[in-house]
């Protein structure tokens, strides 16, 4: 059947999902789907194809293709622009292919992150899903960090993590939520014969691919992106440039950001902030959380009223910014090496151990929520 | 200085030998003692603080100057260096403010903690003169700006106090505090008086600045890591991060991290101060240089917190040996003294 393969030079994305459905073989040289088709979103700078210069990548039509170096072979990554800047990434490649293609390369790389979504615009997304598709939840992982501000019933000061497989996940889920005060971090959905998979790091698994479940995927990515896609905004604008020239003295512009949080922070969660990552301790807890990793220079807290500041260094990027705050926001001052992503994970630090519904503006954004 | 023993033991009469080397020992027993102890690594914790509480106020007063806002935006004043007059060698205010529309330079001092205002006020009056006996060349520099404002910057803890030293010096120096809570605010403070004339004095010549400065404007105690007269360890502080994403550091790489913290610094100035933050780490074993102006941080840490540590507990230590040396050496010269003066005494018998 040669000639029903399209040129792929000419892919709209359309076409590209009509081939991704009916043809998979076509497009990606790895024969066989193992385990379904992954989808990974990244949130990258302006110009991203830049980034990838050394690894050839390739334009076809709406979509590009690349290929990245394994152990003894190449990954295949087809890569769609939903947005400025907001990218798909999808593979028939292994987790642990991608743990080491594509995982280390963005933790590196200065202008792309994973599409993070915090956690109140992951619970939009999930109500979403189950009500616009009549989805269930079949199995989810939630997990509640030490110091969450999240409400809970039960032993607030514990950290955990629940895994949960049955029928009744969409209730549990709930229930869990209001008696152990833990968050949703990977959800399972079934709509109808489908089956999908969400993490809060923007990875999505469809098990079986079909022209219905991509289209459905596109859909909630299209609902979900609006958040990621507003932090993307304003960590770009985080920044200490050189604006203008006044003769022969350069007059320089600071955008600082801010964290709000949702309510009244104690010292522990400072405590707890700044208790740098040592050296043999650093790895997430298994497959589930792996937050991003910064360490803290010259702290300083104090009590009553809450103070505190630091200069935050990202280990991954090197991105160097100065945090100061009290009990209700934070801000953040951008120095050197700034990579608008590190305001991002930053933000996410805070968000998935301290502050669920805390909020990353720019300073002089009127705050509140 | 123990060699240097040997010149000293010829001119003196071996029948003082045994007695000369006993106090020495004993001397040298008694540096150890003094030097080892805890109070020695906490009066040089002090100074670090000391230098951060400096830094704080400083930034406090410059944030808002730099900060996209009403300040910067509307009125039109941007922050443009630290240690205006460094290029000339001196010694000066830490910081200078221009207003492009107003044709005013603000010249700025930061105290972190007042212990006797007055000394400050009179300190202060000091720079001020030499600001002024340097207006031509500043005038010059800057398009021709004649007017200049003058500027001390304190927590609000020492202000009231601080105002008063102001209004009893009849000096036209303009006092910002900074207020930690609920919000870090930058305001102007009221010279406690009636008269009007004496209260405009140390007001800003631009009244929408006073306004605003009056309410208060959001600031941050965080900017700058440091500034031209910051602490050794400050400056260091930048060499943490230095070599992120990459196995070792360059000159030019540092050379970047100390250009973005001092605004408008001549380059043969910044290529100094960088220099000299490479030496001091070498000195204390934080820095070593591989080749080809490559460098590699010697640490046992990978994370830059860490690290900070590190660096702070080996300057320390660095400095301490240094003085601990400074001061056995003078007090063995004193006993030398002595023992010749006694010799000589002996001789004149």
């Amino acid at each position: 059947m040669q000639h029903d393969i399209p040129d792929y030079r000419l892919f709209s994305y359309e076409s590209f999902l009509k081939q991704l459905s009916e043809n998979v073989s076509s497009i990606f040289q790895e024969p066989e789907q193992r385990n379904g088709l992954k989808i990974d979103l990244i949130t990258a700078k302006d110009n991203w194809q830049q980034l990838f210069r050394e690894h050839n990548i390739e334009k076809r039509g709406e979509v590009y293709y690349l290929k990245m170096p394994a152990n003894d072979h190449s990954v295949e990554y087809y890569i769609y622009e939903i947005k400025n800047g907001l990218l798909m990434f999808f593979s028939l490649s292994k987790r642990e292919e991608y743990n080491s293609t594509l995982k280390p390369f963005i933790k590196r790389a200065h202008g792309m992150t994973n599409m993070w979504f915090p956690f109140e615009s992951f619970k939009t997304t999930i109500d979403f899903i189950i009500s616009r598709y009549s989805a269930n939840i079949y199995s989810f992982i939630a997990h509640r960090p030490l110091l969450s501000t999240y409400p809970g019933k039960i032993r607030n000061d514990i950290s955990r993590t629940v895994r949960y497989s049955g029928d009744d996940a969409d209730q549990s889920l709930d229930e869990l939520g209001e008696i152990y005060g833990v968050v949703p971090t990977t959800v399972d959905f079934k709509i109808k014969s489908d089956k999908i998979r969400i993490k809060n790091d923007g990875y999505i698994l469809i098990r079986n691919i079909n022209l219905k479940i991509l289209r459905i995927v596109d859909e909630i990515i299209d609902q979900a992106i609006a958040e990621p896609s507003r932090l993307r905004d304003i960590s770009k604008q985080v920044s200490y440039t050189p604006d203008s020239k006044w003769h022969e003295f350069t007059i320089s512009k600071l955008m600082s950001g801010k964290i709000v949080f949702s309510t009244d922070l104690a010292i522990p969660s400072i405590l707890q902030l700044f208790h740098s990552p040592s050296d043999d301790d650093m790895s997430g807890t298994e497959e589930d959380v792996e937050l991003p990793k910064f360490s803290f220079v010259d702290t300083n807290i104090s009590e009553n009223p809450l103070q505190y500041s630091a200069t935050a260094v990202d280990e991954d990027k090197g991105t160097v910014f100065g945090i100061s705050g009290n009990s209700n926001r934070l801000i953040l001052v951008p120095k050197h090496k700034t990579a608008f992503e590190s305001f991002i994970n930053f933000y996410r630090l805070i968000n998935e151990t301290i502050d669920t519904s805390s909020n990353l503006h720019l300073f002089n954004e009127p705050y509140g929520k | 200085m123990a060699n240097e023993d040997k010149g000293f033991l010829l001119k003196l009469p071996k029948n003082l030998h045994d007695k000369y080397k006993a106090e020495k020992a004993g001397l040298i027993n008694e540096n150890n003692t003094i030097w080892s102890a805890d109070y020695q690594t906490d009066k040089k914790h002090e100074g670090i603080k000391l230098d951060k509480c400096h830094s704080e106020i400083l930034n406090a007063c410059i944030f808002p100057f730099v900060q996209h806002g009403s300040i910067t935006q509307r009125l039109g004043y941007a922050y443009i260096k630290s240690s205006p007059l460094s290029e000339l060698g001196v010694k000066n205010v830490d910081f200078l403010i221009a207003s492009q529309s107003d044709d005013v330079l603000i010249f700025g001092e930061a105290k972190g903690k007042i212990t006797d205002p007055n000394t400050v006020i009179t300190e202060y009056k000091e720079r001020i003169k030499i600001i002024e006996e340097n207006s031509t060349y500043i005038s010059e520099k800057f398009l021709g700006i004649k007017s200049f404002e003058y500027v001390l910057g304190v927590p609000s803890g020492s202000s009231l106090e601080t105002a008063k030293a102001i209004h009893r010096s009849n000096t036209n120096i303009i006092l910002w505090h900074m207020n930690a809570w609920p919000d870090v605010k930058l305001s102007i403070a009221i010279l406690p008086t009636d008269n009007v004339a004496e209260r405009r004095k140390v007001m800003h010549g631009n009244n929408s600045l006073n306004k605003t400065l009056g309410k208060g404007v959001q600031t941050s105690t965080i900017l700058k890591t440091f500034y031209h007269e910051s602490h050794p360890v400050a400056k260091m502080a930048v060499l943490t991060s230095i070599d992120k994403g990459s196995k070792n550091f360059t000159f030019d790489d540092l050379q970047t991290c100390v250009s973005e913290e001092l605004n408008n610094t001549p380059d043969d100035e910044i290529t100094t101060i960088t220099k000299q933050i490479i030496d001091w780490a070498i000195d204390i074993g934080f820095v070593k240089y591989l080749d080809d102006e490559t460098y590699k941080i010697q640490s046992r840490f990978k994370h830059s917190g860490a690290r900070y540590n590190e660096l702070k507990t080996k300057w320390i230590k660095r400095k301490i040996e240094i003085e601990k040396e400074f001061d056995l050496n003078q007090k063995l010269k004193r006993l030398q003294t002595k023992f010749l003066a006694q010799y000589t005494s002996l001789d004149n018998y």
